[in-house]
């Protein structure tokens, strides 16, 4: 299987992009600032087990 | 970039070179340096002279001053903010798990992680269980309550995360979790190696046997170190795969066995791995000879350890993995520094009893070791319960071979005791089978 590190470096950063935006959107709502921060645990480890690697 | 097998939770990062593993780990602990400086106390002090900027080989990485489980302690006692002290390098608000350290050799040091931490260790134990064999088709049971100890916790996330179903076992007896362990056909198993001897015996009291009536096909060991005495045994009576793994509080689980089962992989480069030697506890020593094991995370941002000496004795292998995994392998050998002793001019490691007794003597159910002085003469006495379908007539061979294997694999010399059926203490998670009697 062939991979793709520089494009899923660029999906992890969108996602990364999109969902503190979102956080922004809802601040003040509990739900979508805890969800939101649930995901950028993720994107964290996305980024460690993906983009780190990139040259 | 391009891979065939399905067999790494990170096919990328697990057969990397090894010369970009490490050039990963120091960037790591470079960065980790600088957070630990500015986040935490504790570490503000302890390394202040020493620029982050600097370490640029691993041999600068070897002139940062080592961190103890004692000064752990002591950054801990009494400073605020209350648990934690001086060593937290997140804002308090920012936890969300709590855990200790078991307290085994002192007052217990508390570990706590943020929402983002934990999710990482827990992934760090996904590469442990794929490693293990573990995948989503697995029903795993965990007999047992986890408690405020991290590690049944972290597995339990990790297979969660790999799509396991997990089977939480805690709350039952031995008995019942046997029992419901048949009942679910769970088909895999997290254990202490203590507790999954246990379970045999339990299991054939109930005239149930693992290795015929259960369907445990893989099962990972967590908790006290495994001789590879105890590992075999339990494969034979399980019918399983049986994998180690090495973790602790502090660190976190951090290096896990392949399908080789030879030796354990650290999961790198989310640690750096170093061996100093015995006797200095400080000078480096290469691949193929036994030390003691520092170890650093590298991204789990919330209590920042820096070269933790573990003071467990391994040796890193010189060998590559058939597996193609590129990570360092090491093997445990010989328990925790804490544990040796000198007898009478030999260094004495409990380890060998567990060795000698589990890969020799199936008839012994349980044992402890007891040390103890006579006079000037240091006595160690091994107190063993025989299987009751064990005839005293048997005894006196038994009690005869016992010695003399023992007196070959350690130099000296112990004195027997038959303890009766049931007499001696059962395990569940950490085992304390070595008693020396003689610290005041």
């Amino acid at each position: 299987m062939e991979y793709n590190l520089r494009d899923m470096d660029s999906e992890i950063k969108a996602i990364e992009e999109s969902t503190k935006k979102l956080k922004g959107l809802g601040q003040g709502i509990e739900t979508v600032e805890r969800n939101a921060e649930a995901i950028l645990a993720f994107v964290f480890i996305l980024k460690r087990n993906i983009s780190d690697l990139l040259e | 970039m391009k891979l065939t097998e399905n067999q790494y939770w990170n096919p990328i990062i697990e057969t990397l070179p090894r010369e970009r593993l490490m050039e990963i780990e120091l960037r790591r602990f470079r960065e980790t340096l600088r957070w630990a400086k500015e986040d935490s106390p504790f570490y503000r002090k302890k390394l202040h002279g020493i620029a982050p900027e600097d370490i640029r080989t691993f041999e600068d990485v070897a002139k940062v001053p080592m961190t103890e489980k004692d000064e752990l302690r002591a950054a801990q006692e009494g400073k605020e903010p209350y648990l934690y002290g001086d060593l937290l390098a997140v804002a308090p608000d920012r936890l969300s798990i709590f855990h200790q350290t078991s307290g085994t050799t002192g007052k217990p040091v508390y570990i706590p992680d943020t929402y983002e931490s934990w999710q990482l260790v827990v992934d760090i134990w996904c590469y442990i269980l794929y490693a293990a064999g573990f995948r989503s088709t697995d029903r795993v049971f965990l007999p047992f309550v986890y408690n405020v100890y991290i590690a049944f916790w972290q597995g339990h996330y990790a297979a969660e995360k790999l799509g396991c179903e997990v089977v939480p076992g805690g709350g039952l007896e031995t008995k019942a979790r046997i029992q419901k362990m048949k009942e679910v056909q769970a088909t895999a198993l997290m254990n202490t190696p203590t507790y999954g001897l246990h379970m045999i015996e339990v299991a054939k009291e109930m005239g149930i046997d693992p290795k015929r009536d259960l369907r445990i096909k893989r099962m990972i060991c967590a908790g006290e170190p495994m001789p590879e005495s105890t590992r075999l045994r339990l494969e034979e009576e399980w019918g399983a795969d049986v994998y180690d793994h090495i973790g602790g509080t502090e660190p976190g689980g951090w290096a896990g066995m392949c399908s080789q089962k030879q030796g354990m992989h650290v999961i790198e480069p989310y640690f750096l791995h170093e061996m100093v030697d015995l006797e200095t506890m400080s000078k480096p020593i290469p691949p193929g000879v036994k030390g003691v094991a520092v170890i650093t995370p590298l991204c789990r941002k919330c209590i920042p350890l820096i070269r933790f000496n573990l003071k467990d004795m391994m040796m890193v292998r010189k060998d590559s993995c058939p597996c193609g995994r590129t990570s360092i392998r090491v093997d445990q050998i010989g328990g925790r520094v804490d544990d040796l002793r000198k007898i009478r001019g030999v260094f004495f490691s409990p380890s060998v009893v567990e060795e000698v007794i589990r890969g020799q003597f199936p008839e012994v159910v349980e044992f402890e070791t007891i040390l103890t002085q006579e006079e000037v003469m240091p006595v160690l006495t091994l107190r063993v319960e025989f299987d009751p379908s064990i005839g005293e007539s048997q005894y006196k061979e038994l009690r005869s071979r016992i010695r003399e294997k023992l007196k070959i694999r350690s130099n000296l010399t112990f004195e027997l005791e038959v303890v009766k059926a049931g007499g001696l203490p059962r395990y569940t998670l950490k085992s304390s089978r070595f008693k020396d009697h003689t610290k005041k």
